[in-house]
């Protein structure tokens, strides 16, 4: 067991377990990825069009992977962020007859209340986070269903996303929206107290509650912003498809565990970063859209994605000190 | 740690109110939706409807067994709505291409056994994460159901197969399964290695158990059962759909999770996940019942969720 | 007599140390051989390769004369080896008479579970034993020294021959600390070998025929128990004499009352618990395991509640709500279990060390990385932490290096009060006079610290005054240069059975 392991990083150089540090990996796989998107597209992937795409297709799962990544951070799990996207896009459509100003805002404010929801649950219900947002996600759902009777809602005029612009100059606007949610979040976890409390509640929880950490607020606040990043999603889902409707959320919510995972950031808690998860999203987004490119049959790209989150898994698993 | 009352022979004095009121809460909730269920209308408490409530939980029931196995080892298998339609596509293929039904449904039981075999492989041998490893079981085994036809349906010429979802079959079926899983838990030794498996790895390789077959061996049988399912489900709806079971992995969590089953392992009785799926499946009969709008019953499934384990968790940590 | 076990020669390499280098021990039918040694004297390795559960490097091992160096650890079992290891291995969910036959349940002709036979062996077993209980309660409900019991039960179940019990005295006391003494003379009557492990010195004398002492991997002496003494046993074991550790370090200046605690009390845990603590000195709890010692302070940090009872702190009483709070009261604790919740093993030193002291560190919730970095480094080279590189998680560094910093994380908060719960616990023994010597230090410039041990020598070593507990409430209130280990120990078991307890200390 560990007494295998320790001979094994006896054996290899000081430079080999240098090597062997997960970050590393997950860079070299992009790396090679990236090498082969570019000779099995005979060069299409490249096109600035075309990573324009995949950032602006990453918008959603994107902005709520970095909500996610800061919930398994605390070793904890939101099941509930697709549904809440859902809702609060729902809530925001409902309202655009009072403008972008008050439709959004109603949409953040439905984020911030699920997510403040689910951590008053896990805190003071003492509910486990799986089973409490898990609990979330079907309410969240059953809400989505009864205000909007459960037709979809068209966008009657399209509203731009910020600044009266869809674009700054050729990036999308919701991929600049997500990559701002993550800057937000990620100076959150490195520069401030809260940060540092996120990742030893992670680490190591009563260990934090006995050294006086406010385990209580600090999860709350965890499970609001991830509440806030899902109502983020949903805002720029209506900027982008144009419409909405309950079962939006549907896969969101995987969607955005995948790339946690993919980016290596532990289940465990205590190990990982918003960035990480970033290049877990980009990952992803490659990865289908190669196969895209390729066109592969729409319906093995979930079996190679099955496939793919395997391998990463085993080999950060493999390749990280315990 | 407590002051050492060797006075009490024998445990704690533990059968109090608070520790029955665990024990039988599963059975308290059950009660307590009979009677609102009988006070929101005269025709919830008849035969018919019953049997009906009954027939509806059969297909979630199967499954929420080989989900209760797995969780009982501390593990969770978000794959079991996948597998169920990649059953339901197999055998309904192999029914279509001319096979006996019964070969058919070995074939595809057969497979989905295997793939949670591989399943159960890759988190005992290979120590991956058991959510990670599912949720990708779960992707691949629904991509592959929906290569076979390109997404189509598969439909199904007349045969005795279909009257499997007929009738009384299902609880039937349902019931038989649960029998059989019964005997294995509480009859023969492997039950308690199952339990001791999920409760104290250490205490269970140290005597003696193979604990890596018996996690290969809960995935294998999470897989079987979702098998059943998808034929109840391909017999019923007379066609096959590759986009069968969506969601259904989450159901039979929250059945077992109601039905007083812990998700760290060891803690669980199969009569609770039985109850869990009656009173899921209760829950919308009821709102159905009562006029309601049917999508209230999300709602009610997340309250639920949150006041029964709320309540438990609770009652258990009173010592804090 | 022919020997029951013996082990020849037996060696254990690990990359970077040497477990076992060349031990031998053998054991004879009905005695009990205490095996003794210091945290890392290689008494857990000794006894895994004796069950089989890890494989030696060289050396043999004989069982009643027959070969069984690398017989996998089922078939030793069914040979008659068991370990009853410290933590018990047993499945709260089930029941004791499950837990007694997990992996060898008895079968009827079909395969199935035989629960009449399986109920009326446990029954026998547990008679073999002499403690009366109920094998149908589920284990997970039963008090320590039952599930004790059970485990050795269980060891038993296979044919027992050679028993192997690793520190089970660690977690009785009183009562059960007899019956456990009384179960191991009535196995032993059977003939049945006990290798006995335990850091309670005192025991040996209590139960043993011989004892073997190791130190750091490597064989001392296997002496009989009538041709050898406490003071000999300790210095074979450290290479130090008793009297090096038991020298009172004199000569404080005791100032004004910091804290004061009246009738505490808290249903089930402890009862009327008083007492004050003053700048510059430092109160010692003693008291056997379960007395309670831990809950108190829990209480007074705000870990835990309690029923009745007031704090003053400098005088004025106050309600502590969490150990946060506490904090910034000035009041810091070194908890007892050091893994779980003492250190983040996966966060840095650096991560560790500056957790309590987070909000004085920021502005607005942002950090000050500079003053967090000097900080941490004044610290690490007050403490003398050795590692080599602040960033790197704790979880590489020794037992002792991981203590300093949990000592630094309750230091960086500047606290007046400074409680320790068995503070040298897992240390080694270098680091363990750093942490008596900082302590002392801390407490002439000022400190005011509360110290739970139990190690005697160790609290009359370092306190100024003693509290005793016993079973939840104090028996006696002593002054450290004038007590002695035995008084503490007579007051610290409860009063029936004092007589019997009372252990021949030199």
């Amino acid at each position: 067991m560990s007494e295998v392991n320790a001979v094994a990083t006896m054996k290899l150089g000081k430079l080999h377990q240098k090597l062997l540090n997960a970050k590393l990996i997950i860079l070299a796989l992009f790396v090679v990825l990236l090498g082969a998107a570019q000779v099995a597209s005979h060069g299409t992937f490249f096109e600035v069009q075309n990573i324009l795409n995949i950032l602006a297709q990453n918008s959603i799962s994107g902005s709520l992977a970095v909500g996610q990544t800061m919930v398994i951070l605390s070793s904890g799990i939101d099941l509930s962020l697709g549904s809440v996207t859902a809702l609060s896009s729902i809530v925001a459509a409902m309202l655009q007859d009072h403008g972008p100003l008050i439709a959004r805002s109603a949409a953040l404010g439905v984020g911030l209340a699920c997510g403040l929801i689910n951590g008053m649950v896990i805190v003071f219900g003492r509910v486990p986070p799986f089973i409490a947002t898990l609990g979330m996600m079907q309410a969240a759902l059953g809400v989505s269903y009864v205000v909007s009777n459960g037709y979809p809602i068209y966008e009657k005029e399209h509203v731009a996303l910020a600044f009266g612009l869809d674009k700054l100059g050729a990036v999308p606007m919701i991929a600049v929206l997500w990559f701002l949610v993550a800057v937000v979040a990620w100076i959150l976890l490195r520069f401030t107290r809260f940060g540092a409390y996120v990742y030893a509640i992670g680490g190591n929880e009563r260990t934090a509650l006995t050294s006086g950490v406010s385990v209580a607020r600090t999860k709350l606040f965890i499970y609001a912003f991830s509440g806030l990043c899902a109502a983020i999603g949903g805002i720029i889902s209506i900027n982008r498809l144009g419409y909405t409707q309950p079962t939006l959320g549907a896969s969101y919510t995987l969607d955005s565990i995948a790339p946690v995972v993919l980016g290596g950031t532990s289940l465990f808690g205590g190990v990982g970063g918003v960035w990480y998860t970033m290049l877990g999203v980009m990952v992803a987004g490659t990865l289908n859209n190669l196969m895209v490119l390729l066109g592969v049959n729409i319906y093995i790209v979930q079996i190679v994605q099955g496939v793919i989150i395997l391998s990463f898994v085993f080999l950060f698993i493999r390749f990280q000190k315990r | 740690m407590r002051l050492s009352t060797t006075a009490d022979a024998g445990g704690l004095p533990s059968m109090n109110l608070r520790s029955a009121a665990m024990e039988y809460s599963t059975w308290i909730i059950l009660l307590a939706m009979l009677v609102v269920g009988s006070l929101v209308t005269p025709l919830f408490l008849t035969v018919a409807n019953l049997v009906d409530v009954l027939q509806q939980s059969a297909i979630i029931g199967v499954l929420a067994i080989g989900q209760f196995l797995v969780i009982l080892t501390g593990g969770i298998d978000l794959s079991v709505g996948s597998v169920l339609a990649l059953s339901a596509m197999l055998s309904s293929l192999c029914i279509r291409f001319g096979l006996d039904p019964l070969i058919a449904m070995l074939a595809a039981t057969v497979g989905c056994g295997v793939f949670g075999a591989g399943s159960g492989i890759a988190i005992a041998k290979g120590n991956l994460p058991p959510f990670i490893v599912t949720f990708a079981m779960m992707a691949i085994t629904r991509g592959i159901s929906l290569t076979l036809t390109s997404g189509g349906p598969v439909n199904l010429p007349p045969s005795w197969f279909l009257s499997l979802g007929q009738g009384l079959w299902p609880e039937a079926i349902w019931a038989i399964v649960a029998a059989l899983i019964y005997v294995l838990l509480v009859k023969l030794p492997i039950g308690r290695h199952i339990y001791a498996s999920g409760g104290n790895v250490d205490a269970a390789q140290v005597s003696g158990i193979n604990t890596t077959k018996i996690y290969v061996l809960v995935y294998v049988l999470s897989g079987v059962c979702a098998a059943i399912g998808g034929f109840i489900f391909a017999a019923r709806s007379t066609v096959a759909l590759p986009t069968y079971g969506v969601g259904y992995e989450l159901q039979t969590i929250a059945a077992c999770v109601l039905g007083g089953t812990d998700l760290f392992g060891g803690i669980g009785k199969l009569s609770g996940v039985v109850l869990g799926v009656i009173i899921l499946t209760l829950l919308s009969n009821i709102l159905d019942l009562a006029g309601v709008n049917p999508f209230w019953n999300f709602i009610a499934i997340g309250l639920a969720l949150w006041i029964s384990v709320g309540f438990r968790s609770r009652l258990a940590t009173k010592e804090r | 007599m022919s020997l029951l076990l013996e082990a020849k020669k037996l060696t254990k390499r690990y990359p970077g140390t040497l477990a076992l280098d060349e031990v031998s021990f053998d054991l004879k039918p009905g005695e009990v051989h205490c095996l003794i040694g210091e945290n890392g004297a290689g008494k857990s390795t000794l006894i895994k390769i004796l069950s089989g559960a890890i494989n030696q490097d060289s050396g043999k091992i004989l069982l009643e004369g027959t070969d069984v160096s690398h017989m996998p650890v089922r078939e030793r079992a069914e040979r008659g080896v068991s370990v009853i290891y410290q933590d018990l291995n047993l499945v709260p969910q089930l029941t004791v008479a499950e837990n007694i036959f997990l992996g060898h349940e008895p079968r009827t002709s079909m395969g199935t579970v035989d629960t009449k036979r399986m109920k009326k062996l446990s029954e026998k077993l547990i008679e073999m034993l002499g403690v009366p209980f109920s094998i149908q309660s589920k284990v997970g409900d039963l008090t320590i020294p039952l599930q004790q019991l059970t485990a050795t039960a269980r060891a038993l179940s296979l044919n027992g021959k050679v028993l192997i019990m690793d520190e089970p005295s660690t977690v009785l006391s009183g009562k059960d600390l007899q019956v456990l003494f009384d179960v191991v003379r009535r196995l032993q009557a059977q003939g049945i070998g006990i290798i006995y492990i335990s850091h309670h010195i005192e025991e040996v004398f209590v139960l043993g025929s011989r004892v073997t002492v190791l130190r750091d991997g490597h064989f001392v002496a296997t002496k009989d128990v009538a041709d050898t003494s406490k003071d000999d046993l300790i210095r074979m074991m450290v290479g130090r004499s008793i009297n090096d550790l038991n020298k009172p370090l004199g000569g404080r200046t005791v100032g004004e009352e910091v804290l004061r605690v009246e009738h505490l009390s808290r249903r089930h845990y402890f009862d009327d618990i008083s007492f004050t603590l003053h700048a510059g000195e430092v109160l010692g709890i003693a008291g056997l395991v379960g007395a309670g010692r831990t809950e108190v302070i829990r209480a007074i940090v705000g870990l835990d509640r309690f029923d009745n009872g007031s704090i003053y702190l400098h005088g004025h009483p106050r309600a502590i709500h969490s150990p946060g709070h506490a904090v910034s009261l000035g009041i810091a604790l070194v908890p007892e279990d050091r893994k779980a919740e003492g250190i983040i093993s996966v966060l840095s030193v650096r991560a560790n060390a500056t957790l309590s002291v987070l909000p004085s560190m920021s502005t607005f919730g942002f950090l000050h990385f500079a003053k967090l970095k000097s900080k941490v480094d004044g610290l690490a080279r007050i403490l003398a932490i050795k590692a080599t590189r602040l960033e790197a998680p704790v979880s590489g560094l020794s037992g002792g290096n991981q203590q300093k910093v949990v000592l630094a994380k309750c230091l960086a908060t500047a606290c007046r009060i400074l409680i320790l719960d068995e503070p040298t616990r897992g240390v080694d023994v270098g680091t363990k006079f750093e942490i008596y010597r900082l302590i002392d230090e801390l407490v002439r410039s000022g400190m005011a610290v509360i110290l739970i041990s139990s190690e005697l020598p160790e609290v009359l070593t370092l306190s100024d005054r003693v509290l005793v507990m016993s079973e939840g409430w104090i028996a006696a209130e002593l002054d450290a240069r004038t007590a002695t280990q035995e008084e503490i120990m007579r007051n610290a078991v409860p009063r029936a059975e004092a007589r019997a307890a009372v252990r021949t200390v030199q």
